[in-house]
């Protein structure tokens, strides 16, 4: 009877691709924040999301992790629809994790697993190799029995993408990972980032650096409720594009510089 | 203390105060981790006009106040999920609601119901009979194995409500289980510390262990040890100077958790203050 309570995963149809939108429409509060979006991502590339605040970045990752239903259009997850997939890591901004919450790093990237394990189910040796091997990966294995607030901002970032890895997704979803972290710590993220791309892990970013997005990324997405350009940066980031997108927020000097003015929506 | 463990009584009510001193405490860990505090002292007021009832139409107490107490539990998280009232506003309309109810039931019975409100409201562990402990011990080792079943499902909900979700766990059901746990430990506490009191054994013991420990678990254990410690001292101090039990235990609780909050290394006060960043 309490097997019933957790849904069948969907299995992947592993010709489709990751992320096919067509026509997606998603709304937040009562308003629509996403209008009629089509695109798609394959396996393994990594797409930074760039926009202005409320451009519907953090609304698109939340219908892609199954936390928000679409209002209209098609969403398909490995050519099935939304919810019921266990293969989506998503690692929300920051702030929403309460750091003195009673947990070893360890700990917090076996979270990852729960669902895989099962109900009734202690985690296994394999569980914990699995948990080991993660944290190799983001180079924090030291760490494993320490508290999570003990560490940086830019190794709970890690640890977070320790726990994707845990959890074998497919598909990672990083809102504003970059927030506050120092050059150092950024690298860091990238280079993880490199290592699950050649795994062919499809990896989406959401950011507000136009210049991050152009030089670490495959795809750029340019967003404003509207899905306004797709490509690789050369050709999804254009000055009409980046006008369409940041309006009159937008200051292009004489050499081509970009300036974004984001003060005025409160950004940083 | 010869006299006190001589009298069959006062063993039972030192085996209820034992039992109820591992399992409040214990669940209390997740009040104390998501800031459920209030809901769980509106819980245990909203049970009141159960216990009355079920008094009145002569059935087991506990019967009536479990029934109740579930219902509202569910009931608060069905009105919040459905209205634009913010929870905690929704939570006070009902529970000093219920409470009103309860007092008025009593009233409107009349004859002599002093002290038997009392005991409702303070708690009295002397008072717990044959069958009062059996219920007492058969529901607290429910709520017991099934904290431990769901143990990594609630942590992860306690921690992390989005990587719940993302991770498809059936939240809404984890979520409406904690609730019923919360209603069944606050009834089987009433005995022990009453209406008013509840929730000191909840988030007391719980909150000292907070600052003492770094993994659940073991927050759970010392929680556990501070119930024990509390109901214990509580009811044979009670005992002694011929106190409800409900006031004592609760004093020891929060003697207790005057001392970790004082001491603990790294996060009591003493401690921040020497590394300079008081709290």
């Amino acid at each position: 009877m309490l097997a019933g309570l957790m849904d069948p995963s969907h299995s992947h149809d592993r010709h489709a691709p990751p992320i096919r939108a067509e026509r997606l429409r998603a709304a937040y509060d009562g308003t629509l924040a996403l209008e009629d979006l089509t695109f798609t991502v394959e396996a393994g590339q990594r797409v930074a999301i760039v926009g202005p605040n409320g451009a519907g970045k953090t609304t698109l990752f939340k219908v892609i992790a199954g936390i928000l239903r679409p209002t209209g259009g098609k969403l398909e997850i490995f050519g099935h629809g939304p919810g019921r997939h266990i293969c989506v890591g998503y690692l929300p901004q920051r702030a929403q994790v309460n750091l003195d919450f009673p947990v070893t790093v360890a700990e917090v990237v076996m979270m990852g697993r729960v669902r895989e394990i099962g109900l009734f189910r202690w985690p296994g040796k394999s569980d914990w190799e699995k948990v080991d091997s993660a944290l190799e990966r983001v180079g924090l294995r030291s760490r494993s029995g320490m508290h999570i607030g003990a560490l940086s901002a830019g190794q709970q970032q890690r640890v977070y993408l320790a726990q994707a890895v845990a959890q074998q997704a497919d598909i990672v979803l990083l809102d504003e990972p970059l927030t506050g972290l120092d050059l150092p710590a950024r690298e860091a993220i990238f280079n993880i980032l490199d290592e699950l791309s050649q795994m062919s892990t499809t990896v989406l970013i959401a950011t507000h650096d136009l210049n991050l997005a152009a030089e670490r990324f495959d795809q750029v997405m340019l967003l404003n409720r509207r899905l306004i350009a797709i490509g690789d940066p050369k050709a999804a980031i254009t000055s009409d594009a980046l006008l369409e997108a940041y309006g009159g927020h937008l200051h292009i000097v004489s050499d081509g510089t970009v300036v974004i003015d984001t003060h005025h929506e409160g950004l940083e | 203390m010869e006299t006190f463990l001589t009298d069959p009584v006062a063993v039972r009510g030192l085996v209820a105060a034992i039992i109820i001193g591992v399992v409040t405490p214990v669940l209390g860990c997740y009040v104390v981790l998501r800031g459920m505090a209030f809901f769980g002292d509106a819980l245990a007021h909203i049970v009141l006009p159960g216990v009355v009832v079920a008094f009145l139409l002569g059935w087991p107490l506990l019967v009536g106040a479990l029934i109740v107490g579930v219902l509202s539990a569910l009931l608060i998280n069905l009105i919040s999920g459905t209205t634009s009232i913010k929870e905690d506003s929704a939570i006070g309309v009902v529970f000093v609601a219920a409470f009103a109810l309860g007092i008025a039931l009593i009233s409107l019975r009349g004859g002599d119901y002093g002290e038997e409100l009392e005991h409702i409201l303070f708690g009295n562990l002397i008072d717990v009979s044959q069958t009062d402990l059996l219920v007492i011990a058969l529901l607290a080792a429910v709520v017991l194995i099934l904290i431990v079943a769901f143990f990594k499902e609630l942590q992860v909900l306690a921690f992390d409500q989005v990587l719940a979700t993302t991770m498809q766990l059936p939240v809404g059901w984890l979520n409406n289980l904690l609730l019923v746990l919360l209603a069944v430990v606050i009834v089987i506490s009433l005995s022990a510390v009453g209406v008013i009191m509840v929730l000191a054994m909840l988030i007391t013991p719980a909150s000292a262990a907070f600052l003492l420990t770094r993994r659940l678990p073991i927050m759970m254990v010392v929680a556990a040890v501070f119930g024990v410690i509390s109901g214990v001292t509580g009811l044979y101090l009670s005992f002694r100077l011929g106190v409800a039990s409900g006031p004592m235990i609760v004093l020891v609780a929060t003697a207790i958790f005057g001392v970790v909050f004082l001491f603990a290394p790294g996060r009591g006060l003493i401690s921040s203050r020497r590394r300079g960043s008081a709290v």
